[in-house]
């Protein structure tokens, strides 16, 4: 989109009509609008805001009270704005009037400048080029720039790429969603005459609302302990540069301490692990240790023996008494006093199954006394190894609490607050890092549940027809807001290394010195100086962390110009108006931004008071980007008396911005012209 | 109950496109809860035809 003119009529402190034409030339594809404060800078900027979309920026006041003052004394009723612009070599005009004329239009206008009324939703086609939700980034009041900073010294900006991401339809209908899933489950109440449906529906609600509720603080929680980390980094760095011997010592002492607790305390885990593993192996023999001994001499005591190994075999002798006949060929006839004899030995025969199991037996607890020593010695070991490693960490930690008692009674009052700092972040960040993990068992517990739920939701029989139908609506709705949100998840962890990618590269564009900006996973950001200290955003220079962002998002949103999501709204191509971006800048960072920002956009619109030596016009110029400048006049009906005439100084000529004994009061917009 | 893949990915566009309607503009605000909850009855039923 490149916005060929503005026309604005009875606008607030515009009296009838009064246009611009903003430079489209590629290369001069900047235009500078000077206006004194008060004067209408926030009115032009809203003008163009309100034409696309109807809405104003959070900055503009009285909202309802549009109507230029000297036209409703006049008798006007209406108030109007026309924007010319080109989109995809196309040209269009939007028409839009408000007070008592309320309308929109937007026109095609043919190469014989006829035009033609774009009929079939307008208000969508003005929102494919540049989507209501996005367009405040571009049409930049400056009010957002005043980044709302925590206590942390960190900013926000989920929102902000959340918008630029294009989530803000998804949001709302996944809004929407829920809202026809809770009637569906009240309906189903209706449906469920036995309610042990809705009754298990209404815990899954609970369960969902928890999740996401948990989810939140989650999130949240993990933030805090990235910002309390870098903090902490950024003092030990401090402690670390300090120029007293002593404190280099004692630091160095910690430092090595700290590794050795370090990788006794993984030690530790790898042997609390194999102590689980050695349990699994060994508790069976620790227990059948005792029955073994007892089984053995069981079986080497028993009635048994005598039997085993018996000389004659039980199956030898039953074959003998069956065929009634010796090996050695006899005759063993059944009563006969042999027979009864043979028989006799069946009592003692020895049976080959039985003599299987029992060697079986034996050779388990055999194995069961051979592997109780061994098990005995690995676990002692384990144990032992175990207490070892306990006693070094608590001794490492006593031996730490005494080099920062040390750091504490140093005569040094910069490097005890500073250990005192730390010290309070250590059990932040121990703190935070245990309810990060009582939060993460929360979820997969709550999750566990709400299957657990559904599964029991799934097995119940007999449900009405009705009943069945609202419950395979409410399941195709869950199944609908997981493809939904699993995207927007998606996007937005994906764009955590891509607004990195940018920040840092705005950041050299802009500051070209040793800053950083830290990123949370939340994307909160941080300007940060070379040895990792937040920089206040309030100040002149923490002012660059706004154009770095603003730049950032704007890039974004131009990348993802073509993207084909059916989820996700696609960026946009836009001119960037900016309300006063220089105001808070440092002089000395305003002529590099200045010279990067046309480079960011086709066509950058700046409304400015004034240079206040910045030398944002003469960069502009002299690279040869500047395209149009305006400066708007204050005509006033009243006298002049001892008030201060305003001037602008252009092309060397001094131009007053203010008049008095005008007709009206009124603001007009004059072109600024090297010959004029 | 089953579904596609591909038929979930449509009705997801399909909602999406309900409330990109409402929500830039172009179609009255009310009459987006009707929209989706019709569309989702379609859904389902188409759904349960195909079991």
């Amino acid at each position: 989109m490149i916005l060929n003119s503005v026309v604005v009529e009875n606008f607030r402190s515009f009296y009838g009509e009064q246009s611009i034409e903003f430079s489209t030339d590629k290369k001069k594809n900047t235009t500078i609008l000077y206006a004194l404060n008060g004067v209408g800078k926030t009115n032009l900027l809203n003008a163009i805001l309100w034409c696309l979309h109807g809405s104003f920026s959070n900055g503009f006041k009285n909202p309802k009270d549009v109507l230029n003052w000297e036209a409703k004394r006049r008798g006007r009723k209406s108030y109007h704005v026309t924007l010319n612009f080109e989109e995809n070599d196309n040209i269009y005009t939007i028409k839009r009037s408000g007070g008592e004329t309320d309308n929109f239009k937007v026109f095609l206008i043919s190469k014989d400048g006829n035009a033609e009324e774009v009929k079939s939703s307008a208000d969508l086609f003005i929102n494919s080029i540049i989507p209501k939700d996005m367009a405040g980034y571009f049409i930049n009041d400056g009010e957002g720039n005043d980044l709302v900073v925590d206590r942390d010294g960190y900013i926000s900006v989920r929102r902000s790429i959340r918008d630029i991401l294009g989530f803000k339809v998804a949001e709302k209908t996944l809004e929407d969603l829920s809202k026809i899933k809770n009637e569906i489950r009240q309906e189903l109440k209706k449906f469920d005459k036995d309610k042990e449906l809705s009754e298990i529906e209404d815990r899954i609600q609970i369960f969902d609302e928890s999740i996401v509720a948990s989810r939140k603080t989650l999130t949240e929680t993990q933030s805090s302990l990235e910002t309390y980390e870098d903090r902490f980094n950024y003092v030990e760095k401090q402690l670390g540069t300090s120029s007293s011997a002593v404190v280099d010592q004692l630091i160095s002492l910690r430092s090595k301490a700290e590794d050795r607790l370090r990788s006794t305390e993984r030690r530790l885990v790898a042997l609390e692990s194999n102590k689980i593993v050695l349990i699994r192996e060994y508790s069976w023999v620790a227990f059948a240790y005792l029955l073994s001994n007892e089984a053995l001499d069981f079986i080497d005591e028993s009635e048994l023996k005598g039997r085993i190994p018996a000389p004659f075999n039980i199956q030898l002798v039953k074959d003998i008494l069956d065929k009634e006949e010796c090996i050695c060929g006899a005759c063993i006839a059944p009563e006969s006093e042999a027979f009864k004899k043979i028989n006799s030995l069946l009592k003692e025969a020895a049976d080959p199954e039985l003599i299987n199991r029992l060697q079986k037996a034996r050779s388990r607890l055999t194995a069961v006394k051979t592997l109780s020593p061994q098990a005995r010695e690995r676990i002692e070991e384990n144990f032992k190894d175990v207490r070892e490693a306990q006693d070094l960490i608590s001794s490492l930690k006593g031996e730490m609490d005494e080099i920062s008692d040390k750091i504490l009674n140093l005569d040094d009052e910069k490097i005890r607050s500073l250990e005192k700092e730390r010290n309070t972040l250590k059990n932040k960040i121990r703190e935070t890092e245990r309810s990060v993990d009582r939060l993460t068992d929360k979820i997969e517990d709550l999750l566990k549940r709400k299957k657990d739920l559904e599964g029991q939701a799934k097995r119940i029989e007999g449900l009405s027809p009705r009943a069945k139908i609202l419950k395979s609506k409410i399941d195709l709705i869950e199944k609908v807001e997981l493809e939904i949100s699993g995207e927007l998840q998606q996007s937005e962890k994906d764009v955590h290394g891509l607004l990195a990618q940018k920040i840092d590269s705005f950041l050299d564009k802009y500051l070209r010195q040793d800053y950083r900006v830290s990123i949370t996973s939340d994307l909160k950001i941080c300007l940060q100086d070379r040895n990792g200290k937040p920089v206040p955003p309030s100040g002149g220079q923490g002012a660059i962390l706004s154009f770095i962002y603003i730049s950032s998002l704007i890039s974004i949103a131009r990348e993802r110009r073509e993207l084909e999501s059916a989820i996700l709204t696609p960026g946009a191509i836009a001119p960037l108006v900016f309300d006063a971006p220089f105001s808070k800048l440092d002089p000395k960072y305003a002529p590099n931004v200045a010279k990067e920002l046309p480079n960011l956009v086709d066509q950058l619109i700046v409304l400015m008071y004034q240079d206040d030596g910045k030398n944002v016009s003469e960069t502009l110029r002299s690279a040869g980007r500047l395209g149009k400048e305006y400066y708007f006049c204050e005509e006033i009906a009243g006298e002049k008396g001892d008030t201060e005439i305003h001037t602008l100084t252009f092309f060397g000529r001094s131009v007053p911005v203010t008049k008095y004994d005008c007709p009206i009061d009124r603001v007009i917009v004059k072109e600024v012209r090297e010959n004029a | 109950m089953p579904i596609e893949k591909s038929k979930l990915r449509k009705l997801a566009k399909d909602l999406i496109l309900i409330e990109k309607k409402s929500f830039y503009g172009s179609e009255p605000e009310r009459d987006r809860l009707k929209k989706m909850r019709e569309l989702i009855d379609e859904v389902s039923k188409e759904i349960k035809n195909d079991s």
